[in-house]
């Protein structure tokens, strides 16, 4: 449960004043109400930081997790990987490594977030199994950034 | 949702990308010349679910990514697109 939410008086897509929302530590914690499928999800997730806005300008909640763990598979994590984990729709969430530019969608946020596990597995060994030099400059940014967060076992 | 798997697949189509079976999911991998330009995972699974990620992941805006898609923007298009921007 967050505390001390504001009550909304109104809602408009892309502004975020009429929403409920606390300033805790120089995080604004945002919550949002009148949109049904946020009640579907645990109430641990029900903690929005950052909305972001999608291509109609409807605010869309977000939720931050981490990989902490690459279960059965050869790589350890030199760090746990950041993700925001946006909710499209119902059962439409995405899972987003932002500081590496990878992302990957799933019906459930255990979905979503296990599929980014694997892609993030799958685009290091594409990655690193190429010769630097065929590699453009987004592609090499993204082996950089994730040889800083998991390394073979 | 403005992208799905379908049009993540008619992108990567578009582009001649190599799509690789890995664990769970395809890996699309864009490339010219030999050189990997850009990447994206493409969800397995009978339920279309929003790709919106792509256009980010592949250097151009979800206007472009929709062209792609749906066939105004063309390959060449795209890669000189990619080569104003100095991916290449």
């Amino acid at each position: 449960m967050l505390p001390d939410i504001e009550t909304p008086t109104s809602s408009s897509g892309g502004d975020y004043t009429g929403l409920g929302r606390k300033k805790t530590d120089g995080v604004v914690v945002q919550r949002i109400l009148g949109r049904n499928y946020v009640d579907n999800v645990p109430d641990e997730f029900v903690r929005i930081i950052a909305p972001s806005c999608s291509t109609e300008g409807v605010t869309q909640p977000q939720f931050s997790r981490v990989i902490d763990d690459f279960p059965n598979e050869p790589y350890k994590l030199v760090k746990p990987i950041p993700v925001m984990i946006r909710q499209n729709a119902p059962a439409d969430f995405t899972a987003n490594f932002h500081e590496a530019n990878i992302a990957m969608p799933g019906e459930t946020i255990e979905e979503a977030m296990a599929n980014l596990t694997t892609h993030i597995l799958d685009l290091y060994e594409v990655l690193r199994d190429q010769p630097t030099k065929k590699l453009a400059r987004h592609p090499r940014e993204q082996l950089a950034t994730l040889r800083r967060f998991l390394v073979e076992a | 949702m403005v992208l799905t798997q379908r049009h993540a697949k008619d992108i990567a189509e578009k582009l001649s990308a190599e799509l690789i079976n890995k664990r769970e999911h395809d890996v699309a991998i864009i490339k010219s010349n030999d050189v990997l330009l850009g990447s994206y995972g493409i969800r397995r699974g009978s339920k279309e679910l929003g790709h919106d990620y792509i256009p980010r992941q592949i250097g151009v805006t979800m206007r472009q990514a929709q062209d792609l898609a749906n066939c105004p923007m063309s390959k060449e298009e795209y890669f000189e697109e990619i080569r104003r921007q100095g991916r290449i």
